[in-house]
């Protein structure tokens, strides 16, 4: 084990019960992420992508296993401390992008910010021009296209200065041009503030730049280095 | 103006739901004050009536005296002091029949006095003045009101000092039983008086209310002076107030049994008769409480359903705000902020329909005109029964999205 690993999944497991039925979603997974990495997280539909995210951002319990996060195991973490690890640690990007409708662009950007009592609307819109959304700042969620929503999601997410970025199928939703420019800012605005980033995907463009590659299959993960250039 | 886009969500999916469930909450809230309102004010009625006509005291009393009736009303006859009633009741006994129920004493007698071309006639009253006044309302327009300790000193009504032409410090003479005068002095003079169980007015004699058919005023002296004027410890009437209202029947046995040898006592109680009109107008609250309860009951449910779709439609975006690192307290305020916009807007609405068009009294039906009209009130009581009857409906709305944040993953409240 790694003393300098930010992430550490030991023997995680998860599974879904849905009335006398058990969907198994993640099997026994281990691995580390060291800070500032760029990793990718590959495999098909319900291979388990979307859930080793959500127990990442602890929006959801293992079953078994220990999910050791900067030092601290998020797997047992009470409600409002695991509100707090999301609210300082964690920068969280969706595929549906989950901006809040009423609210304008800024404002979806300052969420976070809100939450954790230091609401800074200068950063917010410096965070806005940094992903090309300056001119967009006070259009509502519902007056930005798939790829602007996108662009106002990775700015949320990096709101409160984040240690993780985790990101699930950013570009799922958005066209080829649109994806390419939303995954170009994903990895440089991680890389610019020396995130960590985990990002799920079935997409390859973004192999390239990727520290690793991990591919899940069947709630399995399967290891494959790959040395960006 | 996040903080309140939150609270709100704007003004889109749902919206109507929301001003629908405030609507009903209006509608909850009128109809709660209104009942509520009615049925404080019958309370109220019912409390007046009972300190009135404090069914709780038993009249016990001697037959009237037929003296009364052949009084004569001309000629040159020397005064004479007779009782209203028979003195009959001899207060150990009466004491000893009654065990630990106040006894209020008195001895009620006519001064008579006959001019030849006038007669003078004026009650006497001979009273316990401290154990009067839990029964009785005197109130003094000068001088004061008798004492424990007093001797031969009188306090009369305004009707009765203008016809005996005294003042306070004046004193005026009473006949004895021994044919002697007593001197009485006016220590007080009453511009009202409510004499509880007072005699009937067969007597043409100074009166504070000249048309009523009872005494309304009279001299008031101590209980030992009319002894001393009377000659006689006995009693005329006396009133009996038990520990409690329920004891009223049973003390009344308990009295009849006594002097169930003495055919001149009569005991009057109106306890039996209040009691009757009492479950007859507390089964008409009842009925009223049971259909307001009905429709809130009901008119909660819409409430509770509405909201529980609007709560259920955003539950994603607690899940969103949880996702970016809102505190679990920072969504309940945002979810129980909502709740307590539409049921306070409701909550107004109601109240204010509710004081607009609620009638300003209610006539009681004849078996019970005597309790008065019921005059609806609108105190901390209604107010406070209709903000909680709103906030429980909303709450319940609630309840479901609350129990699933709290015990489910946030991940699954993300999924729309």
């Amino acid at each position: 084990m790694n003393n300098r690993s930010l992430i550490q999944v030991k023997a995680v497991s998860k599974t879904y019960r849905r009335g006398q039925l058990s969907v198994p979603a993640l099997l026994n997974i281990s691995f580390e992420i060291e800070p500032g990495e760029f990793v990718i997280l590959v495999g098909s539909s319900g291979a388990g992508k979307t859930t080793l995210l959500n127990l990442l951002a602890a929006l959801d319990w293992p079953d078994q296993g220990e999910i050791i996060v900067d030092g601290k195991n998020i797997a047992d973490l009470s409600l409002s401390s695991a509100a707090s690890y999301r609210r300082f640690q964690v920068g969280i990007i969706f595929q549906a992008y989950n901006l809040l409708p009423q609210l304008t662009a800024i404002q979806n950007v300052a969420l976070p910010m809100i939450a954790a009592g230091r609401l800074d609307l200068p950063r917010a819109d410096e965070l806005l021009r940094s992903v090309g959304l300056g001119d967009r700042t006070l259009h509502r969620a519902t007056e930005l296209s798939g790829g602007e929503q996108q662009r106002v999601a990775i700015a949320r997410a990096l709101a409160n200065h984040p240690k993780l970025v985790l990101a699930d199928e950013p570009t799922g939703n958005l066209d080829e041009e649109n994806a390419r420019e939303v995954m170009r800012l994903l990895v440089q605005s991680c890389k610019e503030r020396q995130a960590t980033l985990v990002l799920a995907t079935h997409d390859i463009r973004g192999f390239a730049s990727a520290d690793r590659v991990f591919a899940l299959q069947s709630g399995l993960l399967r290891e494959e280095h790959f040395r960006s250039a | 103006m996040i903080v309140p886009r939150l609270v709100l969500a704007g003004f889109g999916r749902r919206t109507i739901e929301l001003i629908l469930a405030a609507l009903v909450i209006a509608t909850l809230s009128a109809v709660i004050a209104s009942a509520t309102a009615v049925i404080e004010g019958a309370r109220a009625a019912l409390y007046r009536f009972e300190r009135k006509e404090r069914p709780d005291v038993i009249h016990v009393i001697g037959r009237f005296n037929r003296a009364l009736f052949e009084l004569p009303r001309r000629g040159n006859l020397p005064p004479a002091t007779l009782p209203v009633y028979e003195p009959r009741i001899e207060p150990e006994e009466l004491k000893s029949a009654v065990s630990n129920a106040t006894v209020v004493k008195r001895q009620s007698l006519l001064r008579n006095v006959v001019t030849e071309n006038s007669a003078l006639n004026v009650y006497i009253f001979g009273i316990d003045p401290e154990m009067e006044q839990q029964v009785g309302a005197f109130h003094v327009a000068a001088g004061r009101f008798l004492t424990a300790g007093d001797q031969n000193v009188a306090v009369l009504d305004e009707a009765s000092a203008r016809s005996l032409g005294v003042r306070v410090g004046d004193s005026f003479p009473v006949r004895t039983a021994g044919d002697t005068d007593l001197r009485l002095t006016v220590v007080g003079v009453l511009d009202s008086v409510q004499f509880h169980a007072p005699p009937l007015a067969t007597v043409p004699a100074p009166a504070l209310q000249p048309s009523a058919p009872f005494v309304t005023s009279g001299v008031f002296v101590p209980l030992r002076t009319s002894e001393e004027i009377f000659a006689r410890p006995t009693l005329t009437d006396a009133l009996v107030v038990p520990k409690s209202s329920n004891e009223v029947p049973t003390v009344v046995d308990h009295i009849r049994q006594q002097f169930r040898l003495n055919t001149g006592v009569f005991v009057e109680e109106s306890y039996t008769q209040y009691l009757r009109k009492v479950r007859d107008f507390q089964l008409t609250l009842t009925l009223f409480r049971a259909v307001s309860l009905l429709t809130a009951v009901l008119a909660s449910a819409v409430v509770a359903a509405l909201m529980h779709d609007v709560y259920k439609d955003r539950l994603y975006q607690y899940g969103v705000l949880a996702a970016v690192g809102f505190c679990p307290f920072h969504i309940l305020a945002l979810i129980l902020g909502t709740a307590i916009i539409v049921a306070m807007a409701g909550v107004g609405s109601g109240l204010s329909l509710a004081a607009a068009f609620l009638p300003r009294q209610f006539e009681m039906p004849s078996l019970l005109a005597n309790m008065g009209a019921v005059t609806p009130r609108f105190n901390g009581v209604v107010v406070a029964l209709v903000i909680v009857a709103a906030l429980a409906a909303v709450f319940a709305g609630a309840a479901r999205t609350l129990w699933s944040l709290v015990r489910g993953p946030v991940a699954r409240s993300l999924r729309k």
